[in-house]
């Protein structure tokens, strides 16, 4: 009953299912193509669809087979509901009879028969037409998906592959190369600064092209619709139409790779299974050689320069070269070659000076100094690449070794001095000590105004130390004077007191020296440190550890040396050197800690050298404050503090202070004079005086009216007439203003300018006459303008009579304070010979020129003021050590640290008036004699005026 | 029920299950860290070890506890790497700890480690030229040890670890301390992180009392471990101020300027503090002159409490009061509550008792103490002048001349001691050994120790010849020179003078010389050289 009512339609069923799901993957294929994700999820979806349903439809036949029943109610729109559902009431009773005899009062075999006969009423014939029926309709929709697929796959077969590649695709990319181009043709364009030809490659293989370079690829596509695409790992660009059937793809050339043509479906590629294997060139950065490089170089040996010799060399060109000069953190680069970016190679030279008078940086340098070449390519592509060669270290003269000679210089005098201490203690007061003493202290003065005027490789001793000492050495030399006269035991204990005193002051003086010599080189051994800490960390990050380890080695061997000079300067000196020392001795040890250093070892060596670098910037005793040193442990303890500077220079500093007060003040009092009488001076009250200015101005500019105006840019004759002209018609502008001082400063300027042009005039026939027409009428004015001048001041000067008797108290009071510095100096701290008598000289003259102020005599007075003034500023300067002729070593050029720069305050600005003073002053102050000041001062009035 | 809803319940039940078993865990663990702490505290390096070692190292706390216990044992650069994680930095007191971990590994970076078996002693040496002081901090260390066991009941572990510093700038760097408040204070030593950080004997120009110090920063440790560093800093300083010469024989010096006069005169000035108002440090404190007081303030209530002030008025006897007392902080008593405990009576009630009792033992003290006005200490003016033109005679050989300078200042040396050495020096190299002896105070009027003023005792009895007129004997100059090297180990004076007297087979003989070697090493200039 089964197969009669079930076989025909699960045979065509089975048939439909195959059809359709060809045709579903034929479907599922090209949706899968478009590549996108729910595209290719849709094509699963669809073949897992029709393989589901053929399965379901399979299993349900199969189950509806062995279930009699449901067969029959399946069957019951064809076969009669009435009917079907009597059979099923008979066969369910048979069942339930059969299953409980009793049950219904009929036998089971009864039961049966009427089920049996029921069924046997079913006209079952009706079942097949509607089989048929439905076969017939399942095999059209089966056949006509098949043609369908058929048409599909026939009309683009690839597509199919396509669908199936993109559908398996793994990480975007489909399993199965296809081939898309055909004729492949690759061109490369080098890039144009290379100067390089073009080059082309069939097919596919290995490319070489210069980083920057443009490859242009060409091929024909198999088939059209395709995104195509040339790639590399990283990177992709289209193909383009081309116009003439073919496509084109430009690709610029930045690393070695592999490139692939692909073809792009949505998210997915599917690239040809040949390509090309390019190898980018890069352009090397420059390669530079520094003759002798890696080298250290003791600069004390170097004979004042080192030549440096170099190569640079690159693949392509060049485009500039530098020095590179380093020092600690600063760096200084110097243009040594500019170049156009053709040459591959260039040689050059450079001196660099390493004297005193050479050049500045290595001058100054205190701290090893690295040298080396960089040289630049063109390359655009990338941008310009620096290479640089190996490096040349200078190493200046050891660090602190001048202060510390200075130091030990110092210390000799000062022994000195003690041993001639104890003769005038242990000898007795008697002529001959005396006669001993003297000899001994002309000796040893002698050799301290050596030390004190000697220069160690620059270093001098500080203007302070010397004003004191110099000071005190006159006042020991008075009282062995004294002692020599009359020999006995007071005069011997004057000389015992001023020997110990300036003992006292140099032992002090000294032992601060020593210490501001100790922090200034600690202060240097900082970058030093830093540096070689630097050297460590590079070696531990194993960049370059030859180079790091030789820097690092002439690190440490600058911080022994300024260790081993800080050693040699005192207490605090001493105390600092062992430092250094002993981190040196730790960097040392870390670095031999195993047969090659390691990172931690390097690491170890990193940190001492930090560690040295952190204390070098606080250059204070390892220890420090407390009281009662004696006194329990862990309780504070006593220390002495390390002053900057010893109770002398304080005091030699206040004089300083007191001198420069003085000569400021005085200053003033001079300009009170100089404006009293400038008031007073009024040419407009000579009677007639216009007009004749006026007519001599005339005179004047008719007599070089003849001379050219301009004298073009050469330096010859027309030049020299053009500036005498100017000169001449300048002097008779300030004759009209009535400016008569004035008028006579340009009359000499003209003169001048026309000995000038009379030196020129053989160059031109007549030029000679011409000239001296124009200087003989200068001449004529510059006498009458002499003339005038004096009797202006004159009345100037009985008229500003009253006014300048005013500041005469003023004065008065100056060259009594001038007396009371001194005799104040005498008693505290003597000043050096050359100040003392100036500052005597000027208080003779401020009390002369008081005189004359009380007389009502300005001009005199004027003229003592003002050589006071220079005396006071004289005396003032050499106690600054700047009016002191400079001996010894190397007439070092080398600025002393010592030396303070004046910087003015803001209530120091006095304006013009004041700034035409100082000139005056200045240039005035630095002629020999008072008198020659005069000339210079009127040479600077017509600067300033 | 479904194989889902069978799963979810068996989570669900597995969850309940584990839950309370996570807090237990957490709570294990929380006390597991704590016992850490407290064993790092109580400077037991191995059980803070395994306890940490059961610990995810990555988890903060564990991590900063990590960087502690590195600190303790002095692996700075592991503590810098434990303590330097972000997470662990916002912990409290973190930052403040890297710090020190850095400053410790940048001063410690390739020194040297010296064991001394025989003390248990581990010393850590910045200068590796300081080797030849080990022998001294091993014996103060061990003696130490065991007075520490006796005097306050604290068994301390083995070894001992001593950092040797060359400068107050490390000393600084290595424990957190301002390098401005140990240059005010004159700090030399620092007991933190379960070390004694010392400063070496060369940095003073004069050097030190090294052994004392030493045993002073012990102490500290000693009561940090006791109290699970629950001890107050006026105990803290107090005990340490006591302990600290108990490891020898009592010198006269050790009382000869007495805590309880110096804290009398100072809280009579308004110099003191209260006790419990000392502030975190004495190294912190403003000045030398305050600390000073400070110093001897608790010295001397220490004292009175410990019952060395038997006999004195409401003074107690019970010489095991600072043993119970650091028991009684142990169990996280207070001080009042531990006080009471051990005492009947809390801080404010002995204070009420030691302050008026104190008040009477004023006495008048030495101007070099700097408390009283009036003469300025010498050292100043006129004697200084007298002083340095003495050492530059002396230096330069003129020793005759040089007594004239010197020589007036005989009076003065009763005071400050440096000057009766230099007056003594004259003498001697002017060939008048009786005129130095005369010039040397008997060191039982002695006010301070001070290690020249013993060696230049130890070349004038060496000078008097055994035997001699003098009656100076070997032995007498060996000791001298011994005390010489107690308050200056690496002084030449001293150092060679201690070994060319020190007896053949005494074991004390190799050190000397390993010092007299070192102190020759620093080539430090002769007196009057500088």
């Amino acid at each position: 009953m089964r197969s009669d009512l079930l076989a025909p339609p699960a045979r065509e069923g089975l048939g439909v299912f195959t059809y359709a799901s060809v045709a579903a993957f034929v479907a599922a294929a090209h949706l899968a193509r478009l590549g996108t994700r729910p595209a290719r999820l849709g094509a699963l979806a669809l073949v897992l669809t029709v393989a589901l349903g053929t399965l379901l439809w399979w299993a349900r036949a199969h189950r509806r087979g062995r279930d009699d029943l449901r067969a029959l109610g399946d069957a019951a729109p064809v076969l009669g509901r009435a009917e079907v559902e009597r059979v099923l009431r008979g066969l369910a009773l048979a069942e339930r009879i059969a299953r409980d005899p009793a049950a219904e009062g009929v036998s089971p075999t009864l039961a049966r028969l009427h089920a049996l006969r029921s069924i046997e009423r079913l006209d079952l014939d009706r079942l097949a037409p509607v089989g048929a029926r439905r076969a017939r309709s399942a095999r059209y929709f089966g056949l006509f998906a098949l043609i369908g697929a058929a048409c599909v796959l026939g009309a683009a077969p690839v597509r199919l592959a396509e669908g199936i590649d993109v559908a398996f695709a793994r990480g975007g990319k489909g399993p199965f190369p296809i081939v898309w181009l055909d004729d492949p043709r690759v061109v490369v364009h080098p890039p144009a600064y290379l100067h390089l030809p073009d080059t082309t490659i069939d097919g596919y293989g290995r490319l070489v092209a210069n980083r920057g370079a443009q490859l242009v690829l060409r091929g024909t596509p198999k088939r059209d619709g395709r995104t195509l695409l040339l790639a590399d790992d990283f990177h992709e660009v289209p193909f383009l139409d081309d116009g003439a059937g073919g496509v084109v793809a430009h690709w610029s050339v930045a690393t070695s790779g592999r490139l692939r043509v692909r073809a792009r479906f949505g998210e997915v590629v599917i690239e040809e299974p040949e390509g090309w294997e390019l190898k980018a060139l890069v352009d090397d950065v420059p390669t530079v050689e520094l003759e002798g490089a890696p080298k250290t170089i003791d600069l004390a040996t170097a004979g004042g320069s080192v030549p440096l010799k170099y190569d640079a060399f690159d693949d392509h060109g060049l485009r500039e070269v530098h020095l590179v000069v380093r020092v600690g953190a600063h760096e200084e680069r110097r243009v040594l070659a500019k170049l156009d970016g053709e040459p591959k190679h260039d040689r050059g030279g450079y001196v660099l000076r390493t004297g005193p008078q050479g050049d500045p940086l290595v001058a100054k340098a205190r701290t090893p100094i690295r040298v080396r070449i960089e040289a630049r390519d063109n390359d655009p592509i990338t941008g310009p690449k620096w290479g640089r060669s190996a490096e040349l270290t200078l190493l200046p003269p050891t660090i602190g070794a001048a202060e510390a000679r200075r130091y030990e210089a110092l210390r000799a005098e000062r022994d000195a001095l003690v041993d001639l201490l104890a003769l005038a203690i242990e000898e007795p007061a008697d002529a001959a000590t005396a006669v001993r003493l003297q000899t001994r202290f002309d000796e040893a003065s002698t050799s301290l105004g050596d030390t004190l005027g000697q220069s160690w490789e620059g270093v001098r001793t500080p203007p302070r130390i010397a004003a004191i000492v110099k000071g005190r050495l006159r006042k020991a030399r008075e009282a062995i004077a004294a002692e020599l006269k009359t020999p006995g035991a007071a005069p011997r204990a004057n000389t015992t007191e001023a020997l110990e005193t300036l003992t006292m002051r140099l032992d002090e003086a000294l032992r601060a020296l020593g210490g501001r010599d100790a922090k200034g080189i600690a202060a240097l051994l900082v970058d030093v440190a830093e540096d070689g800490a630097a050297a460590a960390h590079e070696a531990a990050q194993g960049n370059q550890p030859e180079e790091a380890t030789l820097r690092l080695d002439v690190d440490a061997k600058a911080l022994d040396g300024g260790g081993a000079s800080m050693r040699r300067l005192g207490t605090l000196g001493r105390d600092l050197g062992e430092i250094v020392e002993n981190d040196l001795r730790r960097v040392a040890r870390a670095r031999a800690s195993s047969p090659a250093p390691s990172a931690t070892s390097w690491a170890q060596a990193e940190l001492a050298l930090r560690d040295l670098a952190a204390r070098m910037r606080e250059p204070v005793p390892s220890f420090g404050g407390g009281g009662n040193s004696a006194g329990s442990p862990g309780a504070p303890s006593e220390e002495d503090q390390i002053g900057d500077e010893s109770e002398g220079e304080k005091q030699a500093g206040d004089q300083e202070s007191a001198l420069e007060e003085l000569a400021k003040e005085h200053g003033s009092a001079v300009g009170e004079v100089e404006d009293a009488l400038r008031d007073a001076e009024d040419p407009k009250s000579l009677e007639g005086l216009d007009e004749e200015v006026k007519k001599r101005a005339k005179a004047l500019r008719d007599a070089v009216a003849g001379l050219p105006k301009n004298g073009g840019m050469q330096k010859n004759l027309e030049n020299a007439e053009a500036s005498l002209r100017e000169k001449a018609e300048s002097m008779a502008e300030s004759l009209e203003r009535m400016q008569i001082g004035d008028a006579h400063e340009r009359g000499e300027s003209a003169l001048k300018a026309g000995e000038d042009a009379k030196d020129k005039a053989w160059m031109a026939p007549g030029a000679d006459e011409k000239i001296d027409d124009a200087v003989g009428e200068v001449k004529k004015q510059q006498e009458w303008l002499d003339g005038l001048l004096k009797k202006i001041r004159e009345r100037a000067g009985q008229k500003a009579k009253e006014k300048v008797k005013g500041v005469a108290p003023r004065e008065r009071g100056l060259e009594q304070k001038t007396g009371d510095l001194g005799e104040q100096s005498e008693k505290k701290a003597p000043m050096p010979e050359g100040p003392r008598s100036l500052l005597e000289e000027a208080k003779k003259k401020m009390g002369e020129a008081a005189d004359a102020l009380e007389k009502g005599d300005a001009d005199k007075a004027l003229e003592k003021q003002r050589e006071a003034q220079r005396l006071l500023e004289r005396a003032r300067d050499q106690m600054k050590g700047e009016d002191e002729p400079q001996r010894g070593g190397d007439g070092g050029n080398r600025p002393n640290t010592e030396d303070k720069l004046d910087i003015p305050k803001a209530e120091d600005h006095k304006g013009p008036e004041a700034f035409r003073k100082r000139v005056l002053g200045g240039l005035g102050a630095g002629a020999s004699s008072p008198k020659m000041q005069e000339a210079v001062k009127r040479y600077a009035e017509g600067l300033v005026r | 029920m479904s194989a889902a809803r069978r799963c979810a319940l068996a989570a669900a039940t597995l969850a309940f299950a584990l839950l309370p078993h996570a807090e237990r865990s957490a709570k294990a663990a929380l006390s597991s860290l704590a016992d850490a702490d407290r064993a790092i505290t109580e400077m037991d390096v191995e059980r803070a070890r395994s306890i940490l070692a059961s610990h995810d190292p990555a988890k903060p706390k564990v991590s900063l506890l990590l960087g502690k216990l590195a600190l303790e044992t002095g692996e700075c650069d592991d503590a810098v790497k434990h303590l330097s994680p972000e997470a662990v930095q916002a912990l409290p007191d973190a930052g403040a700890l890297l710090t020190v971990a850095r400053g410790c590994a940048r001063a410690m970076a390739a020194t040297i480690v010296v064991d001394d078996p025989v003390h248990a002693v581990r010393v850590r040496l910045q200068d590796d030229a300081d080797r030849a002081i080990v022998p001294l901090i091993g014996d103060a260390i061990a003696k130490q040890r065991a007075v520490l066991k006796r005097d306050l009941g604290v068994d301390m572990p083995t070894p001992t670890r001593v950092d040797v510093v060359r400068d107050q700038f490390s000393l600084a760097a290595m424990t957190g301390l301002p390098h401005k408040a140990a240059q005010t204070t004159g700090t030399v030593a620092i007991a933190k992180f379960g070390r004694v950080i010392v400063l070496s004997p060369r940095a003073p120009e004069l050097g030190y009392a090294l052994q004392d110090t030493i045993a002073h920063e012990y102490t500290h440790l000693a009561l940090t471990r006791g109290t699970l560093d629950g001890a107050p800093l006026w105990l803290q300083e107090g005990v340490a101020k006591r302990e600290e010469t108990r490891w020898r024989a009592a010198t006269p010096a050790d009382e000869a300027l007495p805590a309880d006069a110096i804290a009398a005169a100072g809280l009579a000035k308004g110099l003191g503090r209260p006790l419990d108002g000392i502030g975190p440090s004495v190294a912190l404190l403003p000045s030398a002159r305050e600390a000073m007081v400070v110093y001897a303030e608790v010295a001397s209530f220490v004292r009175f409490l410990a019952g060395d002030r038997a006999g004195a008025a409401g003074a107690p006897a019970d010489a095991t009061m600072l043993p119970r007392l650091v028991a009684a902080y142990a169990e996280g008593l207070e001080t009042d509550a531990a006080l009471k405990k051990v005492s009947g009576k809390d801080l404010k009630e002995w204070n009420a008792i030691w302050r008026p009792w104190v008040a009477t033992q004023a006495k008048p003290l030495p101007a070099s103490v700097g408390l009283d006005a009036g003469k300025p200490a010498a050292g100043h003016g006129k004697e200084a002048r007298s002083l340095r033109l003495g050492e530059l005679l002396l230096g330069r050989g003129h020793a005759k001349a040089a007594r004239t300078k010197l020589d007036p200042l005989e009076p003065l040396g009763l005071e400050d001691v440096l000057l009766g050495a230099r007056v003594a020096l004259a003498r001697l190299r002017a060939g008048d050994v009786a005129g130095a002896r005369a010039a040397l105070v008997d060191p039982a009027k002695l006010l301070a120790d001070l290690g020249a003023w013993w060696a230049t005792r130890g070349d004038v009895l060496a000078a008097s010849g055994v035997g001699g007129k003098g009656g100076a004997s070997a032995a007498d100059a060996f000791s001298a020179y011994g005390a010489a090297v107690a308050h200056d180990p690496l002084s030449e004076q001293a150092a060679c003078g201690w070994a060319s007297t020190a007896p053949a087979g005494d074991p004390v003989a190799a050190v000397a010389r390993d010092l007299c070697d070192a102190a020759r090493q620093r080539q430090a200039p002769p007196v009057g050289r500088d």
